[in-house]
């Protein structure tokens, strides 16, 4: 929220150490994690959506972590990023767990799983696109997403941090709550596992 | 070109390509959801308000029933207790007020009598 003139003559008669607080909130204000977020959220997005294969899902996920990440708008601004990462992980993982639920009992059921509804040529919208490369691109999306969600669990949150995302190790290792060496054990083994899925892309 | 990229370098490249081209639609929508997320100050807060104010209603009724249940023994018997205490005061007083005022009989009726 910009600073009004109300404001500056109200902080004007504080004492230096309030006047300093006051900037100081005001520094942390809306605008500071509106411009956070609204620099991250595309990503974020992107990320959800290779994780669990739905749109949907991915936006609902995103949403839950703003919102989340709210409640921690007060701490400083560098704390945000792998709170918001690390949030969002979270929020993926428990997703995760209950779409696999819900696809054995769809299963169960007789009923099939509701990816097939996702139109993946709609993550390219420039019309003046070649549209073969929009094509091979939607295509070769869609087979990531489904490589990353063959994988396990951890191997596949350390590559969309790691590798995606391009979080340092000791941001990945922060935001996955393990050590760095675990990190660097869960993405060898993500690569690994990846090059074989997708040697068609070469 | 891409025979010399590995197949996390291809997959990076995607992902900065799809993450730099969301449709206008899916655009629309983070955009809303996130000034939904900033407006909303505190969400623990706002899940409380429910229970606050089912445990309102609970204490309300409590605080209704329960002198209902209890003031009948303690109020009857003390008011029973007071009041015929009351009442037989003034029964005396009336009493030997009239007994005061009461005409006093003549000897000689019972003389007569005799």
């Amino acid at each position: 929220m910009p600073v009004t003139t109300a404001t500056t003559d109200f902080m004007a008669e504080l004492p230096a150490p309030l006047t300093f607080a006051a900037k100081r909130l005001d520094e942390l204000s809306e605008n500071s994690l509106d411009g956070f977020l609204a620099g991250v959220e595309r990503r974020a997005f992107r990320l959800a959506e290779l994780a669990l294969g739905h749109r949907e899902d991915a936006l609902d996920a995103v949403q839950e972590a703003m919102i989340a990440l709210v409640r921690y708008r007060l701490r400083a601004p560098s704390e945000w990023s792998p709170l918001f990462w690390r949030i969002l992980r979270r929020e993926l993982t428990d997703r995760h767990r209950r779409n696999a639920v819900k696809r054995r009992v769809l299963a169960f059921l007789g009923r099939a799983g509701d990816e097939a509804g996702e139109d993946p040529l709609e993550m390219l919208p420039d019309p003046h696109e070649d549209p073969a490369k929009r094509h091979a691109d939607a295509v070769a999306w869609r087979a990531l997403g489904k490589a990353l969600r063959a994988l396990p669990r951890r191997q596949r949150e350390c590559f969309l941090l790691r590798e995606m995302q391009g979080l340092s190790v000791a941001e990945t290792a922060m935001a996955m709550g393990c050590s760095e060496g675990s990190v660097k054990t869960h993405l060898s083994r993500a690569l690994a596992s990846l090059r074989e899925q997708l040697e068609g892309w070469r | 070109m891409s025979q010399n990229k590995s197949s996390e370098e291809l997959a990076r490249a995607l992902f900065e390509r799809a993450s730099g081209r969301v449709d206008a639609k899916t655009t629309h929508r983070l955009h809303l959801l996130r000034r939904e997320a900033l407006s909303t100050p505190n969400r623990a807060v706002r899940r409380l308000v429910p229970l606050l104010a089912t445990a309102s209603l609970l204490a309300l009724a409590l605080a209704w029933w329960l002198p209902k249940q209890e003031a009948p023994p303690v109020l009857t018997g003390t008011s029973t207790s007071a009041e015929s205490a009351v009442i037989e005061s003034d029964e005396d007083s009336e009493i030997y007020a009239w007994l005061s005022d009461a005409p006093v009989a003549p000897d000689n009726d019972k003389g007569g009598a005799l």
